[in-house]
């Protein structure tokens, strides 16, 4: 399954930082990168520098996630993206339960950056 | 112990030995049957109070999944249901954000007590045929502030995990850019529709074909993407296979964490006649607490427990129990020493003093202690000696000795009931 989020992010002149949560306890793995080039990767991704507003601007950020249901307590698999130092700061959640124990949902989600 | 095969215990032969003289002496007062496993805190109190082993437990997971079976078992809140056992967890009923996985598996005091905290329900009529028998209701509470730590096992299994999760990022974007280009193409779609449909209406044969083509290389731009998609999801689907196996056998090996560990249950039940609440009475008090240290080499497990039981029916359940164990473990043979101090009481009935309305409290303690040694012969052989001294039994001075030689023999390769998987 695979779960896709396309959007945009308003910046200003400050420096931009991301934030990348994968709830309910699951084992992820989650890589960042800006018009393709990796930045980031690991099993979240906490307050990440991207760069300044006006260097961003006109790029692509792309958040690519795994989960795999590792929690016997819950088959819920969520992603929750925060950006913060733009014109305002915004939060995304997907979310979706898998089917079968054990089971992987992906997420990609890529943000224009204006 | 050693770990028991998943299979249903076939045989179990024992032989006593010409010590149990003592015990068959002894026999016409029941032995007490309390050991160490009984001690231990149970995953769901209101079943042990109420001494069953419902074979249909509701577990929802979800608050409305709680309330549609509670409302539908209990005649929306007007009876209580009959035979119904019910354990859930708080905490899971609701989305957990911003739980992550270190959070989870490593998690402090407070939120393992979170995280592990349930609650059991369960009520029970013997008759079921008879109205006015007596309806039985238990409800009990477990938590776990202290969980332990992931073993090396789960450890390994987690690297393995993560350099599969690695290996999909480029096939998921793979998948993503070809899903992405067929949206595009059925946007571009209705645009090229309209621009053919004004070019036929003007009759402009030049705009007809170049709409035509437009939509023909769609087409094409289509079947690639589309043919990339599927052999991405092949690709995906394949490593979600291996990624499940991985899933289970962690789940398997969350059972064998190292480390401090720390439960704790209560809970009480009350009887009913005719299931009404009129003439309802206490049944049972029961708390609970277990204490552990398991360390992963040497293979050694130290285990401290403590039980209050209290009956207002039956003085024989009342007795608050203390207990330890000492296990170590090497290949097949587990040498184990446990001891069991038991401190039986009876409350006797209310009388009326000066300064008010008193109860005696009567205390008998004894002591069990037992040796343990187990030997596994083969995969499916069990030998195992235990020597000691059983509890001193009302009426006779000796305590009774315990020595027993058993072999026990389990068949079957796979598990003959299927476990229940989550709601």
């Amino acid at each position: 399954m695979l779960i896709r989020l396309r959007d945009s992010y308003v910046t200003a002149t400050g420096p931009i930082h991301l934030d990348v949560t994968i709830g309910s306890g699951q084992k992820a793995y989650v890589e960042v990168s800006i018009n393709g080039t990796p930045v980031d990767s690991g099993s979240q991704i906490v307050q990440r520098l991207l760069g300044g507003g006006a260097e961003l601007a006109g790029k692509r950020l792309r958040v690519t996630s795994t989960v795999t249901d590792t929690n016997p307590n819950t088959n819920n698999t969520a992603v929750t993206y925060v950006l913060r130092g733009g014109q305002s700061n915004r939060q995304w959640i997907s979310a979706h339960d898998v089917d079968v124990e054990g089971g992987t949902v992906d997420y990609d989600a890529i943000f224009v950056m204006l | 112990m050693m770990p028991r095969a998943r299979v249903v215990n076939a045989a179990a032969i024992l032989l006593f030995t010409g010590a149990l003289k003592v015990s068959a002496q002894a026999d016409t007062e029941k032995p007490s049957t309390t050991t160490l496993d009984n001690l231990k805190t149970p995953a769901s109190p209101a079943f042990e109070l109420l001494g069953v082993s419902p074979t249909a437990i509701a577990r929802p997971a979800t608050p409305r999944a709680l309330a549609t079976d509670l409302l539908s078992k209990s005649a929306r809140g007007t009876v209580l249901p009959n035979n119904y056992a019910l354990e859930f967890a708080p905490y899971w009923l609701a989305p957990r954000r911003t739980l992550t996985f270190e959070e989870y598996v490593a998690p402090s005091p407070s939120q393992s007590a979170r995280q592990s905290f349930s609650v059991s329900f369960a009520t029970s009529r013997p008759d079921t045929v008879s109205d006015t028998s007596s309806t039985r209701v238990a409800l009990g509470i477990r938590v776990v502030p202290l969980a332990g730590h992931a073993s090396a096992r789960f450890r390994q299994l987690l690297a393995s995990l993560d350099s599969i999760q690695r290996t999909r990022i480029p096939v998921i974007q793979k998948q993503a850019d070809a899903l992405d280009a067929l949206d595009a193409i059925v946007t571009r779609r209705a645009v090229h529709d309209a621009a053919l449909a004004a070019a036929t209406a003007k009759n402009d044969a030049v705009a007809i074909a170049a709409a035509n083509e437009a939509i023909r290389v769609d087409k094409d731009e289509a079947d690639k993407a589309r043919a990339t998609e599927r052999e991405a999801q092949a690709t995906l689907k394949a490593k979600a296979d291996s990624q499940r196996v991985l899933a289970t056998a962690m789940g398997e090996a969350d059972a064998e964490r190292r480390g401090h560990f720390l439960s704790v249950a209560g809970g009480v039940s009350g009887v009913f006649p005719a299931g009404r609440v009129d003439g309802s009475r206490l049944g049972r008090i029961g708390v609970w607490g277990t204490y552990s240290y398991r360390m992963e080499s040497p293979h050694l497990d130290v285990i401290g427990l403590l039980r209050f039981l209290r009956d207002v029916a039956d003085a024989n359940q009342n007795a608050l129990e203390t207990g330890a164990r000492l296990l170590w473990m090497h290949n097949n043979l587990g040498i184990s020493g446990e001891w069991v101090h038991r401190n039986a009481f009876t409350v006797g009935a209310p009388t009326s003093t000066t300064t008010g309305t008193q109860r005696t409290l009567t205390f008998a303690s004894s002591n069990r202690a037992v040796g343990i040694a187990e030997y596994r012969a083969a995969d499916a052989l069990y030998v195992t000696m235990s020597f000691g001294q059983e509890f001193k039994q009302l009426g006779v001075d000796r305590r009774p000795l315990v020595a027993i030689l058993g072999l026990q023999l389990l068949y079957g390769d796979k598990p003959a009931v299927k476990l229940p998987t989550k709601s």
